[in-house]
């Protein structure tokens, strides 16, 4: 989506047109859940976070400058503030550092188009194809490690190994 | 550190078709329409008036008014699109057959409600099918409900683990069973046939189902004596991992586990829509999944139900630049000179391949006995991947750009003979 787009449904947005919403949603929701859920290291709490988000950042969308900055990078902030208010409120230790650079790092408006591209050849690539349709169901379908596990018939352990070896191919290519 | 850059770009590498998780939308805007209504719709009235039914009516929009008067006209004819409350009734729309490039039946199909996972529209019998096109929309129509009802099972019945880092951790995962008929119902159990749709046998199987196992049919709760022997049905277990940690760990950064996976139970059965035949995972492996080929979107690839050996291959990752992509093409091969030969794509392109050896005779003379005596000859049907500029369409495919060359073979069945596509 691009950002004269997503400025257009922001404006939808704020005359009024709730639905509208929608579309920023399905957009960034599987990258807020899956950096929730490595802030939370929960799957659950990752997804519950990820809606909180969503819903504050509707509430406060008229507070939003697009002069200031990019719609997911204050949606990403939105989120690790709701996930470390979480961790507080639970007693759970809090690395706020770690939590900035998450959010630095996986921010969509750091990434250049080329880098992208060549990112989702090289998951096509992937060896034994298995590891490409996790990388896709996980990171692309949004699905949770239990799910995937559920349709390949193994646990959520060997998802895990699975996904981190085809990130070890990928960063190795990438290098 | 978690690579959490590289996290970022496999996510925005996402392709649009790619969909995302509705019922996780569906959430967020369901928490957000009060508010809009309450700020949109605000009613006003004679408070000294006394309202009556139609005035309740009278603040919601014309659209509003007409959906209500169609929810309340299908709740009262009691169609059977209303019952599918569970998960949306899965529909799909076939097209007519045509004759594909390949020469085979293709046909196009739109499919929707069938859960989150895509689905190809495009597909193409295979030669010596089971099936014949005229059955195509049953199998489509089984493998979309097959799809829904694995998508609302995992939303259901899916939860996180329970305890806490540290501590031994119970885990319950739901699984959608294959199909099968049943045997008997009673008050206490429930017995399915030995056959499966993947035509596994299997032992006959028996499962306790007590009053809290859910019986559904047409995508809503019903009550258990609507179900019978000989229905088709597909059952969800759930199954028990105990996972207990390895090595003393206090913190969320405890990786190690020991896991025990446990015996499953059973939570709901399901009646499917239709005959037990349809949904035979052979019938659905008769059709061959197409889409464009990535960088020559004119054609069509081979993508599921699709077999391949690999004829050659080189990694030249290392050499890519930013202004290229890797390409696929794929088509009958028409000609064959040396270490050259050209193909056909789907579109009537004809592309020619400078391959860097006489590979087809390799294939042939070495590796060709492993798959059924299937040889490389004009009439077969060939994957090219590529290197190219994102901008450039060129034609001849010269060698220095060849990442591998593919052999497009055609499995009826798991596990069947290999025969070239």
């Amino acid at each position: 989506m691009s950002i004269v787009k997503e400025k257009i449904i922001i404006t939808r947005v704020l005359d009024g047109e709730t639905d509208a919403f929608r579309e920023l949603v399905e957009r960034y929701q599987t990258g807020l859940i899956i950096h929730c859920e490595n802030i939370l290291n929960d799957r659950q709490d990752g997804e519950d976070m990820a809606q909180e988000a969503f819903i504050k950042a509707f509430k406060n969308l008229k507070t939003f400058s697009s002069d200031k900055a990019r719609f997911s990078t204050w949606l990403y902030r939105i989120a690790s503030n709701v996930c470390v208010d979480f961790l507080r409120k639970n007693k759970r230790i809090v690395n706020v550092e770690d939590i900035e650079r998450y959010t630095d790092a996986i921010d969509p408006a750091s990434m250049e188009m080329d880098e992208i591209e060549k990112v989702r050849i090289l998951v096509e690539q992937l060896e034994p194809p298995k590891y490409a349709e996790v990388i896709k169901a996980y990171f692309w379908e949004g699905k949770s490690y239990q799910e995937i596990a559920v349709t390949f018939n193994t646990t959520t352990n060997t998802i895990g190994s699975w996904i981190n070896r085809a990130k070890s191919q990928l960063r190795e290519k990438l290098s | 550190m978690k690579d959490m850059r590289l996290s970022g770009l496999l996510m925005e590498a996402r392709l649009e078709n790619y969909v995302p998780n509705r019922i996780f939308t569906d959430k967020v805007m369901d928490s957000l329409q009060p508010s809009a209504i309450f700020t949109k719709q605000i009613r006003s009235m004679n408070v000294n008036k006394k309202e009556t039914f139609i005035m309740r009516f009278k603040h919601l929009p014309k659209f509003a008014i007409v959906a209500l008067a169609i929810g309340a006209t299908v709740l009262l004819s009691g169609s059977a699109y209303a019952i599918y409350s569970l998960w949306g009734h899965p529909e799909i729309q076939v097209n007519p057959p045509t004759t594909s490039a390949s020469g085979r039946q293709e046909v196009s199909i739109a499919f929707s409600s069938c859960g989150t996972n895509p689905m190809a529209n495009k597909y193409e019998l295979k030669r010596g099918a089971t099936i014949d096109a005229s059955q195509i929309e049953a199998i489509a129509k089984a493998r979309c409900e097959l799809q829904a009802i694995n998508d609302w099972a995992i939303k259901t019945y899916a939860q996180g683990p329970d305890g806490s880092f540290g501590d031994a951790r119970t885990h319950e995962i739901p699984g959608v069973q294959s199909v099968r008929q049943l045997t008997s119902v009673s008050d206490s159990s429930i017995t399915f046939a030995k056959k499966n749709n993947k035509l596994s046998v299997l032992p006959e199987e028996t499962l306790n189902a007590p009053d809290s196992i859910r019986f559904v049919a047409n995508g809503t709760d019903v009550a258990r004596s609507a179900f019978k022997p000989g229905d088709a049905v597909a059952y969800v277990t759930m199954s028990k991992t105990v996972k207990t940690p390895l090595e003393k760990c206090t913190s969320d950064a405890c990786r190690k586990f020991g896991e025990y996976r446990g015996v499953s139970r059973l939570v709901a059965v399901i009646k499917l829509d239709r005959d037990f035949k349809d949904y035979d995972d052979d019938a659905w492996q008769s059709l061959a999944e197409l889409s464009s080929c990535i960088g020559n979107e004119n054609s069509m690839c081979l993508q599921g139900n699709a077999a391949a050996t690999s004829l050659y291959s080189r990694d030249l990752q290392s050499s890519l630049t930013g202004t290229q992509m890797t390409k696929y093409i794929e088509g009958t091969v028409t000609a064959i000179e040396n270490n050259a030969f050209t193909i056909q794509s789907t579109a009537g392109t004809m592309y020619t391949i400078e391959a860097p050896a006489r590979i087809f005779t390799d294939f042939n003379a070495s590796n060709s006995a492993a798959f059924n005596n299937a040889k490389v000859v004009v009439g077969s049907t060939v994957r090219v991947t590529y290197l190219e500029s994102k901008t450039a369409h060129e034609t001849t495919i010269p060698n220095n750009t060849i990442q591998g060359i593919d052999f497009r073979l055609e499995i009826l069945a798991k596990g069947g003979a290999a025969h070239a596509y």
